[in-house]
């Protein structure tokens, strides 16, 4: 295994190929009948399907891995995955990102483990749908939705709370605050053993 | 020691020693560790249990290096925070040898073996040397497969700081800290092998007044803080060189702010002064700044007798028509920076005409005033004059509970080379005794003291009439140098800017006339006040018989001085100056905020008389310093004193300089002896570090660590009250009483002591005075 | 009864009819203009036009028109206030005015009289319109000139030099069509175009006049001084609200007012195909008003398709054209119109006339070749040598190589 600190080379051969001779394109202007041609081009394309999309009657359906608003996830049974540890903040480029971590304790239990994320927003106008905080996060509690319409009138309506982000609730889900699975650890929750439909 | 410290110590020149490392030479004093010379080169040894300022221990091996003495190499890698340089020795680092290499990344990996995958919940994430030296050293993936060892996590080992096992690398910083620095080896490491742990005595919490300092030297997650945790990360987080502004010892501090709140403060790096550390209450008592108590729109008190807000121009003009042409005072408090209490100071002489002004916002005395005029801004003892001592003097002074970064100085001293202390306080308490400190009983006929030696005098000597005299009669005849060490960050400015009835700024006796002359001049003044003016005792009486009108309060809590002065103000034009409300405020009839340490640049004075500047912290922030707000009073008033700002303030000051004329003589007063009347017992008590002040307001988890109030008193005296450890005894005096639990202490039969303003034990409000007699009876 | 007799004959209230009728259309022209030309615009460049306000977006130029009018007005401080207002409303009256002489139809009964959709005819028609377009140059200049501001005062002066510049042009070609007709009324000429049409047999003038119409009017691709990117607006830089509107709409109808021009003097005016004659005669003769306005659609189509399809020529590039090669071409077509008229007037045989044109011909095609070859020499006399690559990373020429191929090459030649 090649050692791992060794850096490669960075040359990218454009100096050999400037050295290179290449000669300029003909500049001549073309004959007047080939200039013509441009307005049958023109004239042709009248005729042709449009590219238009007529939005919002018709709504093209967006690709599988669609960048749109972000979604915070939930285990089986509810409890919310992330951990406000502030990664995701951390790897905004943007700055669209404001989270606050905060305790768990053993009456108000938001997540498994020592820490959740009480104050969750995300500034849609900085917001450039990079994707680098869902890969920034750890517990994949930060995804994105094929959600995309999010336009509205004032600042405020456009900085998404962590109610308007966190997933909404299944079948057989609870809403937090409420203690873990019993007789489960964070660690199970992490490896994912707490599978299936918890509360009834 | 290390070798810089040697040299200043003697001035005999050291012996210098040249290695090389990496194939660069480099000439360091002997007894430099490897580690220490190769940063003096800029390379950079990873390493976690080093630190520059505890004993090498050389417990995470992380720094191993290759090293070659005269021509023979060491069969294995060395830690270099262990190896003192040595002639003819060649250090191969990890950069120049790939057995260093492996050896640093090999280590990294043993480490990383048991280590948990916190980083997103450990609060060191981001500021973490493990997670960085693991980039540059380590390997990019684990080679483990399996189970890491696992403890129960986190262990709150006080309640301000947790403990989380799994996470520490046993560098042993922690416990080396404890037991060097602080003296307090309650934290030590226990166990062996994979399952070593860190851990405390079962039943004896980690009550240590410098705990915080472990949780910043801590190079992982271990040890953190409950008031941080979980709070933010590095890249929140504004960072701005602070000083501290609970008590004179005058640290550097690093506050870290996010969106405008302070979430934490850190001790910055001053050698001189705090070396890296800092005690509990600068680090974490911080939460007054953003009190719901806080004052944010000035106030005035109606018709009605109750407080309305206002506008500022309404309240200047309000606060203005009451103190034109009145007979007026003004008490500054121990807390106002240094540019603050100038304002004070010209306010007082040039708006209100008058040199009643006064910072002591505690009992005080005439003596104490004479000395602080004549003597104390010519006193130099500093920090270095501890280092160098032959013996140490404590004079109404508790280092560890009224400057803990002196005790610091002192403890190095008393580890390295058995320093003696002496102290003259009734018993000998908990610092005291790690010190090895013995006690007066006179303090006029002190033997051995030599022109080396240090007496530390605390504002408390000035509670024994004839005390400060003998102090200072002591320092004369022997020639042991004198210091005075006030309890609170803003006196030594106070007495620098004349916020005292006997001196104008920069020394200036107001009794001197050419000294008004100097002082009037500068001001743009035709003449200043000749008459010196009253303290602060005499300026609450004065207000209470309408020998004075009005007074100017700043940041003053009435019952430090006294439990009458609050009822003194009550009939008089108040106008207050304050951050939250409080006692003053609901007596005022002006309440004007004023901007808090971190909303306005400022400087603090330490005990040495050495200036530590700050600069504003929150760049935004509207509010307005005292000294502004005195200036649009003054302006109001007719009679300006132009100091629109802070920094305005701090360039007349600096153009008015210090007073070379001649001093004020000491009044000396003769010593009173306290005679105990009958089955009455003498009270003594001092303030604890962490206690009921006002600025440690809303920190639960510091209050959380604060000692538990309890009366001292001699086994010979519990035994006549027939009281034991643990119970309940009665302190009462004419005012009122005290209820307390016991503990025994040698001490004189006729002498208890209770701590002066903790929760259970608030002397001045439930006594009435801060010494005199008491009666004590079994609860 | 001729044209002018019937004009003549009118009542003043049929004029005046006649008149609102005409400002009525103009303005409807105005819409239909806008919103074709966004449509048609549009369909050239693959996508649909604006298609939401309306059916087909119908209403659009309609909405865009009231939301001018709500918009703030503003006069500039530095501004002549006078001549600020003053100007929009000289551009706007003028391009009115030139439709006084297009005869729109045939005879027609208007409310039981018999009339032609032509306001009036004075023997001077075609001259009358040329005057009125220089005088709608002066809203040009003077919207430049009190805006008070230097991009405005650059846009109107270029504006304004390239609009007389190509008058001229127009003017000549146009000289052609009086020595043919042998009158400059607009009733005579389109009578003169019974059987060819003046494309046909003036082709060269046609294609003149053609080419500085579109100079004249400012439209791609010779708009550079209201191109957006280059001078702000121009010359309405800094009009807004009903002013800036007004400019707009004696843009458009200034587009209408020349192809109707044209239609008038080259296809035949009213005039229906040739073969399709007897349609001429329905709907009671109205029907010449469809042939009429299907000509100038069919040119406001060519407007559009120039737009769509050419790139912005520069500033002294089409200045140059007009002044060194449109105005020689009709003068000397011009010359070789007169001689043929006068040949044919003075009753030249055949064999003359033919030899003249053909030796014409001849001397057209031997002075082209000409100047290709030099031209030619010129660029083979101007190549440079062996110039080296750039220094710097350039890309795949598209159609030519592909990204992967200039990475291939490159790394190839680092070995």
């Amino acid at each position: 295994m090649d050692n791992p600190l060794t850096p490669r080379s960075n040359d990218l051969g454009l100096t050999a190929a400037a050295k290179a001779n290449k000669p300029i394109e003909n500049q001549d202007a073309k004959s007047f009948f080939a200039q013509l041609q441009g307005f049958w081009v023109t004239f042709i394309t009248m005729f042709k399907k449009v590219n238009t999309v007529q939005y919002p009657e018709v709504k093209e359906p967006t690709a599988e891995r669609f960048h749109g608003r972000h979604q915070l996830n939930r285990y089986d049974d509810g409890l919310e995955k992330c951990i406000g540890c502030e990664l995701c903040a951390w790897a905004c480029p943007a700055d669209a990102i404001l989270v606050e971590g905060e305790s768990n304790t053993e009456e108000e239990r938001y997540s498994p483990g020592e820490r959740y994320g009480k104050v969750y927003q995300i500034n849609y106008l900085r917001c450039v749908f990079c994707g680098l905080c869902i890969e920034a996060c750890p517990t994949r509690a930060l995804t994105m939705t094929n959600e995309y319409e999010l336009a509205d009138d004032t600042r405020a309506k456009v900085i998404f709370e962590k109610e308007d982000l966190l997933a909404p609730l299944r079948a057989g889900q609870l809403q937090p605050p409420h203690p873990m699975a019993p007789g489960k650890t964070h660690i199970d929750y992490y490896r994912g053993d707490v599978k299936g439909d918890l509360n009834g | 020691m290390t070798p810089e410290q040697a040299l200043l110590e003697t001035e005999a020149p050291v012996e210098m020693i040249t290695v090389v490392i990496d194939g660069f030479e480099v000439t360091v004093p002997k007894g430099t560790l490897v580690i220490r010379a190769a940063e003096k080169l800029g390379i950079q040894i990873p390493r976690f249990c080093d630190h520059p300022l505890l004993e090498p221990e050389g417990a995470c091996r992380q720094c191993l290096v290759d090293i070659e003495i005269n021509g023979r190499a060491f069969p294995k890698p060395q830690a270099s925070c262990t190896i003192p340089v040595e002639n003819n020795m060649i250090v191969k680092t990890q950069l120049t040898s790939p057995v260093a290499e492996k050896a640093q990344a090999g280590i990294m990996e043993f480490l990383l073996i048991n280590h948990p995958l916190d980083c997103p919940v450990c609060d060191k994430g981001g500021e973490c040397p493990l997670q960085n030296q693991a980039m540059s050293t380590g390997r990019p993936e684990s080679r483990y497969e399996g189970v890491k060892r696992t403890f129960e996590k986190p262990v709150p080992i006080s309640s301000q700081v947790l403990l989380d096992r799994e996470r520490c690398v046993l560098c042993a910083r922690c416990t080396r800290f404890s037991e060097q620095i602080a003296g307090d080896p309650f934290i030590t490491l226990n166990d062996r092998g994979a399952l070593q742990q860190v851990g405390i005595y079962e039943n004896d919490p980690f009550e240590s007044y410098y705990s915080g300092n472990t949780v910043q030297i801590c190079p992982v997650g271990a040890l953190t803080g409950t008031s941080y945790r979980f709070r933010a990360r590095p890249f929140d987080l504004v960072s701005i060189d602070s000083a501290c502004e609970h008590c004179a010892s005058g640290c550097a501090m690093r506050t870290d702010i996010r969106r405008g709140k302070t979430l934490r403060r850190l001790a910055g790096d001053d050698s001189s002064v705090n070396e890296e550390w800092n005690c509990d209450k600068g680090r974490w008592a911080f939460k007054y700044l953003t009190s719901r108590e806080r004052v944010t729109n000035p106030m005035i008190r109606g018709a009605d007798g109750e407080l309305h807000e206002a506008s500022w121009p309404e309240a200047i003009a309000f606060a203005a028509a009451g103190l034109k042409g009145k007979r007026a005072g003004v008490l500054v408090g121990g807390r106002a920076t240094v540019e603050d209490a100038y304002g004070y100071s010209k306010f007082a002489r040039v708006a209100l005409g008058t040199n009643d002004i006064d910072f002591r916002a505690r009992p005080h005395s005439d003596e104490e005033t004479s000395f602080l005029s004549s003597i104390a801004l010519g006193l130099t003892t500093s920090y270095k004059n501890i280092d160098k001592a032959d013996q140490v003097v404590l004079l109404g002074f508790e280092p560890e509970e009224e400057s803990p970064i002196v005790f610091l100085r002192i403890y190095k001293q008393v580890r390295k080379r058995a320093l003696t202390v002496l102290s003259d306080a009734p018993f000998v308490s908990r610092g005291s005794a790690k010190l090895g400190a013995k006690l007066l009983t006179d303090i006029s006929n002190i033997s051995g003291l030599t022109a080396k030696s240090v007496i530390l005098v605390g504002e408390r000597l000035s509670e024994k009439t004839g005390a400060l005299s003998s102090a200072v009669a002591l320092a004369e005849k022997t020639g042991a140098k004198l210091a005075w060490i006030p309890r609170r960050a803003g006196e030594r400015g106070a007495i620098a800017s004349g916020a005292i009835p006997t001196l104008l700024p920069g020394g200036r006796p107001v009794s001197d006339a050419s000294a008004r002359v100097d002082v009037a001049a500068a001001w743009s003044v035709d003449s200043l006040p000749s008459n010196p003016g009253r303290t602060t005792s005499e300026i609450l009486l004065a207000l209470s018989v309408k020998n004075l009108d009005a007074v100017v309060i700043g940041g003053v809590d009435p019952l430090d001085i006294s439990n009458a002065a609050l009822s003194q103000l009550l009939n008089s034009f108040v106008v207050s100056l304050e951050i939250t409300h409080s006692a003053i405020t609901a007596v005022a009839d002006v309440v004007l905020p004023v901007a808090a340490v971190i909303e306005k640049s400022g400087s603090f004075h330490d005990w040495q008389g050495s200036a530590r500047a700050f600069d504003k912290a929150i760049a935004d922030s509207l509010s307005r310093s005292d000294v502004r707000i005195l200036s649009m009073l003054a302006d109001e008033m007719g009679t300006p004193i132009n100091l629109p700002t802070v920094a305005a303030t701090a360039r007349e000051i600096s153009a008015l300089g210090k007073w070379d004329g001649n001093a004020v003589k000491f009044e000396s007063a003769a010593s009173v002896k306290d005679s105990a009347v009958g089955d009455k017992l003498n009270l003594t008590s001092w303030r604890l570090l962490l206690d009921l002040g006002t600025l440690q307001d809303g920190e639960a988890n510091l209050a959380g660590t604060a000692r538990k109030a309890s009366a001292h008193i001699s086994s010979a005296r519990a035994e006549k009250l027939g009281v034991k450890v643990g119970e309940s005894i009665s302190i009462s005096s004419d005012f009122g009483s005290l209820k307390l639990p016991v503990e025994i202490s040698e001490m004189s039969d006729n002498d208890i002591w209770v701590p002066r303003n903790s929760i259970g034990s608030q002397v001045i409000a439930n006594l009435g005075f801060v010494s005199g007699q008491v009666t004590v009876v079994k609860a | 009864m001729t044209t002018s007799q019937l004009i003549g004959t009118d009542p003043g209230w049929i004029s005046l009819v006649k008149g609102l009728l005409i400002f009525v259309v103009c303005v409807l022209a105005t819409l239909m203009s806008v919103w074709g030309e966004r449509r048609i615009v549009a369909r050239m460049q693959q996508r649909l036009g604006p298609n939401r306000v309306g059916p087909f977006g119908l209403v659009q130029a309609l909405a865009d028109g009231v939301k001018l009018a709500l918009k703030e007005d503003l006069i500039p401080k530095a501004a002549d206030r006078i001549v600020f207002v003053l100007a929009p409303i000289i551009s706007a009256t003028t391009c009115f005015m030139s439709f006084a002489v297009i005869p729109l139809s045939g005879e027609v009964t208007l409310f039981g009289h018999k009339t032609v959709m032509q306001l009036t005819d004075i023997p001077v028609g075609v001259l009358y319109v040329l005057a009125i377009a220089s005088v709608g140059v002066y809203g040009i200049v003077l919207a430049g000139w009190s805006s008070g501001s230097t991009y405005p005062l650059l846009g109107g002066l270029r504006s304004s030099a390239q609009v007389i510049s190509y008058e001229v042009a127009m003017g000549l070609s146009l000289v052609a069509v009086f020595i043919y007709a042998g009158s400059m009324s607009t009733a005579d000429i389109v009578a003169a175009q019974n059987q060819w049409w003046f494309c046909v047999t003036l082709f060269p003038s046609f294609v003149i006049y053609a080419i500085s119409m579109v100079g004249e009017t400012n439209r791609a691709p010779f708009d550079l001084a209201e191109a957006e990117g280059e001078l702000v607006g121009g010359f309405h830089t800094e009009y807004s609200s009903l002013k800036f509107a007004l400019f707009f709409l004696a843009e458009y109808v200034n587009i209408v007012a020349v192809s109707a021009l044209a239609t008038t003097l080259f296809l035949g005016g009213y005039h229906a195909l040739p073969g399709l004659g007897f349609t001429e005669n329905w709907l009671g003769g109205w029907f010449t008003v469809i042939w009429f306005l299907t000509k100038v659609v069919f040119f406001f189509f060519i407007f559009v398709w120039l737009r769509g399809t050419l790139p912005r020529l520069r500033y002294d590039q089409f200045m140059k054209f007009g002044w060194k090669v449109l105005i020689p071409f009709s003068l000397v077509w011009i010359m070789i119109v007169a001689t043929l008229r006068v040949l044919s007037q003075q009753g030249a045989p055949r064999v003359v006339v033919i030899g003249f044109t053909t030796g014409v011909v001849l001397l057209v095609l031997a002075g082209s070749t000409l100047v290709e070859s030099a031209k030619k020499r010129r660029i083979r006399e101007d190549a440079l040598g062996e110039v080296s690559a750039p220094s710097f990373p350039v890309p795949a020429i598209p159609g030519k190589s592909t990204t992967k191929e200039v990475i291939r090459e490159t790394e190839q030649l680092n070995g």
